[in-house]
């Protein structure tokens, strides 16, 4: 029994020494970018107030005419968004696509002046963002940084086995509390091991909060939860949004008409306007939208306009969708609306961005990343001091059939998280047909 | 040998986890559904002379007629605003279906605006109607994206 506990501790500790490596330098860049974002709010206000703040008169103009000024300043850009002022002391956005580039431009609702133009690529906590999810790389970053919380799993359940105590032990050191009395190699070792097992619950927590965000698992995870009713309504997170339901035609087909017209064949001018953003604005607040919130425009003739609202509390999301010829409501989806599926995503969305609880949820989650950063910097400590020169210094592993059930556990996770299993698949292939084929690498690895 | 074993059964799992990942097109029947009402012009969107002619339109919801309308009016104004209508209640016949004469005393582009709600739902769409000859003005009118308001008055619900 005790050979078959040995034989399996270094399996697993094998496997936990691999993932630690994989993981740390990402794991680090995550702690620290999720660690900047969750102070988002504080850092644009900050950044932008001066674009933010306008001073309160009597009369705004309506939306429409805000939006006009903005096009007739930049006529060569389509307007893509509307942000209404949320506030008598707050500018209204409008979002602006020129070319490949994207703004943000910040108008004062009552004079109309231009406050500011703000290319979004020059806004740093959507950089940030941008480096958190997919590490700045477009889809392939995304993956990798699925493929690290993925393996940080099996870090965290190779780990737990790793830290759990054996009968033999009786005092808590070393296990909940530091030994700074047991000798330097004691001491390194629960330097990593101890603040890990305490920080298992919060690491989880930010991992379960955070796949559903994901490109791959999270995306295919939510189109299955949507299907059986009790996740996002469609068209939130995966699926399409309605098309308007109003039944165009074409005036260029009028045969008179296109005559006079003289416009490009491919051109189409329905015989409806599209309704006015101000009518808009009327069902949102009808529709008891709370302020904050921002209209999308169609994009496409047999499109819809969105309205959307995702504030500091779940429990105050809205995704409405609106014929853009009637201003009539085609969805209108709150919180109250998710399945539960759906409301348990979008609460953790918000803990894990730090906004449900204000202040108290950010300093809770900063703490774990700081945290993150130690456990990991304490792992890479102790390896490097273990390491043979000339070595990776990877535990060997043990026999092989005292370690079926790890390995079954590894197949099942590689299963419900594809990438792991893809992953899998390469280290297999790389062990069977590279490392255990070439001696030197053999020895480097341990194998 | 084993590991061997354990690979295919990823690989096939994998394979069979990922066949069934795409949003039903039919999902948004499991959550929340909107009635919203819609607007069927049965009348032509352009006629070759100037005149009286008449509105004619239907008011739906949910594939049926509109029931416990609250109110139906119609505008109607060309491009340099020379002939308006203020809000004005279309005459209801049957089925809810609606029509209103409008005398189009000159040629050109027209709007002509629905507004008509029930307790809960507002619509108000703007049909563009062509009537005879179009003027530039009207022609710059119909390539325009600025939609065109009904600022001539009428108090709105």
């Amino acid at each position: 029994m005790k050979k078959k506990t040995t034989e399996l501790y270094k399996t697993v500790w094998r496997w936990h020494f691999y993932a630690g490596i994989f993981v740390a330098p990402f794991l680090i860049v995550l702690a620290i970018t999720g660690g900047t974002y969750l102070f988002k709010p504080q850092i644009e206000q900050a950044l932008y107030h001066s674009y933010y703040e306008v001073k309160e008169e009597s009369t705004k103009m309506d939306a429409d005419a805000q939006v006009a000024v903005v096009q007739k300043q930049y006529p060569e850009g389509t307007v893509t968004s509307f942000k209404p002022s949320s506030s008598p002391t707050r500018s209204s956005e409008v979002g602006l696509a020129e070319g490949d580039a994207t703004y943000t431009v910040f108008l004062n609702p009552y004079s109309g002046e231009v406050i500011k133009k703000l290319d979004n690529h020059d806004r740093i906590m959507d950089r940030i963002e941008e480096l958190h999810g997919e590490l700045m790389v477009g889809t392939w970053g995304d993956r990798l940084v699925e493929l690290v919380t993925c393996w940080v799993i099996v870090l965290i359940i190779t780990g737990v086995y790793l830290w759990f105590p054996r009968k033999s032990k009786k005092e808590k050191g070393g296990t909940f509390l530091i030994r700074f009395n047991k000798g330097e190699r004691a001491l390194r070792r629960d330097l990593h091991a101890v603040p890990a097992v305490w920080l298992t619950a919060g690491i989880a927590f930010l991992i379960a909060t955070g796949l559903p965000w994901s490109g791959f698992w999270g995306t295919n995870f939510q189109s299955i939860v949507t299907n059986t009713g009790q996740g996002y309504p469609p068209s939130i997170w995966t699926g399409n949004p309605p098309d308007s339901v109003t039944q165009t035609k074409d005036l260029t087909k009028v045969p008179w008409a296109a005559e006079t017209l003289e416009v490009p064949k491919s051109t189409i001018i329905p015989n409806y306007e599209r309704v006015s953003l101000t009518t808009i604005e009327e069902n949102a607040e009808k529709r008891g939208v709370p302020e904050g919130y921002k209209i999308v425009m169609p994009q496409t003739a047999e499109g819809v306009y969105t309205i959307s609202a995702f504030p500091n509390k779940a429990q105050d999301e809205v995704t409405m969708h609106l014929d853009q010829y009637t201003g009539a409501v085609l969805t209108d989806y709150r919180y109250d609306n998710y399945g539960w599926m759906g409301k348990a995503i979008a609460l953790g969305i918000t803990l894990h961005k730090g906004t449900q609880f204000g202040l108290i949820n950010q300093l809770i989650s900063v703490l774990i990343c700081v945290g993150i950063v130690l456990v990991v910097c304490s792992g890479i400590y102790l390896w490097w001091k273990r390491k043979p020169s000339h070595q990776l210094g990877a535990p060997k592993s043990g026999s092989a059939r005292h370690a079926y059930g790890f390995y079954i556990l590894l197949v099942i996770l590689g299963i419900i998280f594809p990438l792991v299993g893809l992953s899998l698949i390469v280290i297999f292939l790389l062990d069977f047909l590279v490392i255990h084929r070439v001696a030197r690498l053999k020895k480097f690895f341990n194998a | 040998m084993m590991k061997s074993k354990l690979m295919y059964m990823v690989v096939f799992a994998l394979i069979f986890v990922l066949a069934g990942c795409e949003t039903r097109s039919d999902a948004n029947t499991l959550y929340k559904k909107e009635q919203p009402l819609e607007v069927q012009f049965l009348s032509k969107e352009a006629y070759e002379k100037e005149g009286e002619h008449t509105i004619h339109f239907k008011l739906l919801q949910d594939g049926q007629s509109a029931k416990d309308l609250q109110f139906t009016h119609i505008s109607i104004w060309n491009v340099d605003r020379s002939v308006t209508l203020d809000m004005t209640a279309a005459l209801e016949e049957k089925d809810g279906t609606f029509t209103f004469p409008f005398d189009f005393k000159k040629p050109g582009l027209y709007y002509v605006q629905i507004h008509a709600g029930t307790k809960t739902e507002t619509i108000s769409p703007t049909q563009r109607l062509l009537v005879g000859k179009l003027s530039k003005k009207d022609i710059d009118a119909l390539q325009s994206t600025t939609p065109s308001s009904n600022s001539g008055g009428g108090h709105h619900h």
